[in-house]
């Protein structure tokens, strides 16, 4: 990789880290959340140190241009973040249903408790 | 025995009050609960001023939600037996003793009005039932039991299914899932038949376009439950 590619990923990198940051400083993102971000940034930094390391997964998964292969990562890491942002909603969902099931069922016990007073 | 009708109901203000004087008419033994699926129309104060008995869900759940909300209310109360009425008037109140019969005498888990059995009343579009012939096909193949209307909402269940499906059931468009779930985890599934009508007034809740997805979602989840296996 060229010292041109590995400058600009390193700003786009810094760029995304202040974001996430300043995210979590604003107490706008959970830690918990933002852990595959922070991993995602460490991985991002590694390969603009190492552009051989680059190199050499580009030639195992079969990439002829390291450029390409710092694409197909990034591919793997919004994917990976989606998944988990699909988990999380669905997990949400669920809860979000017990909540309203049970005011329905206690709404109901109270206003019978209200009618029998 | 302590029995209860499940009465979803989601914007129905035409069909609610005959719904539930039907239901009390022919059933006088049994007790019911409307649930209120958050509906927009008049629903929620025509069941007040009529002082039905009703549960009223803070946000939109969709069938499997409410369903599942009148399953917990009545696993709370302590019901033996459980059926499902729908708030459109499709299902005939002069059958629920049908349907509750097999549960009462200890030969089923679960019990299906079906329509297509000795095929009278409404018989539903062409359509819809080519749709209903390919899920009875997939559910045929992947539990093996023939199961005649598996999109049929006209059900009784007993206290231990009652006790499953407050924990678990399934969301969107339930009927057939449920019916799966059940078979899956070792419940005795009966058929029996019934008549139905035709919808009085309203929408259904499954337009042109929503049935393309029901059928995909359906058939996946089948599949899906059967992979899973028992909970």
């Amino acid at each position: 990789m060229s010292l041109t590619i590995r400058l600009s990923l390193l700003a786009g990198v810094l760029f995304y880290a202040f974001f996430v940051y300043y995210f979590l400083k604003k107490e706008n993102l959970s830690l918990k959340y933002s852990l595959l971000w922070i991993f995602f940034i460490i991985v991002m930094l590694i390969m603009i140190a190492f552009p051989q390391l680059v190199e050499f997964v580009g030639q195992i998964i079969g990439i002829k241009t390291p450029v390409n292969t710092v694409f197909v990562m990034v591919t793997f890491f919004i994917l990976l973040i989606l998944l988990s942002l699909t988990s999380i909603i669905s997990r949400q969902t669920m809860r979000i249903r017990k909540l309203a099931q049970t005011i329905a069922i206690m709404e109901e016990q109270l206003r019978k408790l209200e009618k029998s007073k | 025995m302590k029995i209860i009708g499940l009465i979803p109901a989601f914007n129905e203000e035409e069909n609610i009050v005959d719904t539930v004087s039907s239901l009390l008419l022919n059933c006088p033994d049994v007790d019911y609960v409307v649930i209120n699926d958050c509906s927009t129309d008049q629903t929620r104060s025509i069941l007040r001023k009529n002082n039905f008995n009703y549960l009223d869900l803070p946000i939109n759940l969709g069938i499997g939600g409410a369903m599942q909300t009148g399953y917990k209310y009545a696993l709370e109360h302590e019901y033996d037996i459980a059926f499902q009425f729908d708030g459109d008037g499709q299902h005939r109140a002069e059958y629920i003793q049908d349907l509750i019969n097999p549960i009462i005498e200890g030969d089923a888990d679960l019990v299906i009005g079906s329509r297509f059995i000795n095929c009278e009343g409404y018989q539903s579009s062409n359509i819809r039932r080519t749709g209903i012939n390919i899920l009875r096909w997939t559910i045929k193949v992947t539990t093996g039991v023939t199961i005649h209307d598996v999109t049929s909402g006209f059900r009784a269940v007993d206290k231990k299914l009652m006790t499953f499906f407050a924990q678990n059931y399934a969301q969107d468009y339930p009927e057939p899932e449920s019916v799966v779930a059940a078979i899956v985890n070792g419940c005795k599934v009966v058929e029996v038949p019934t008549e139905m009508n035709e919808r009085k007034k309203g929408k259904s809740s499954i337009g042109k376009t929503k049935a393309v997805y029901y059928m995909i979602k359906v058939t996946l989840a089948i599949f899906f439950y059967k992979l899973i296996g028992k909970k």
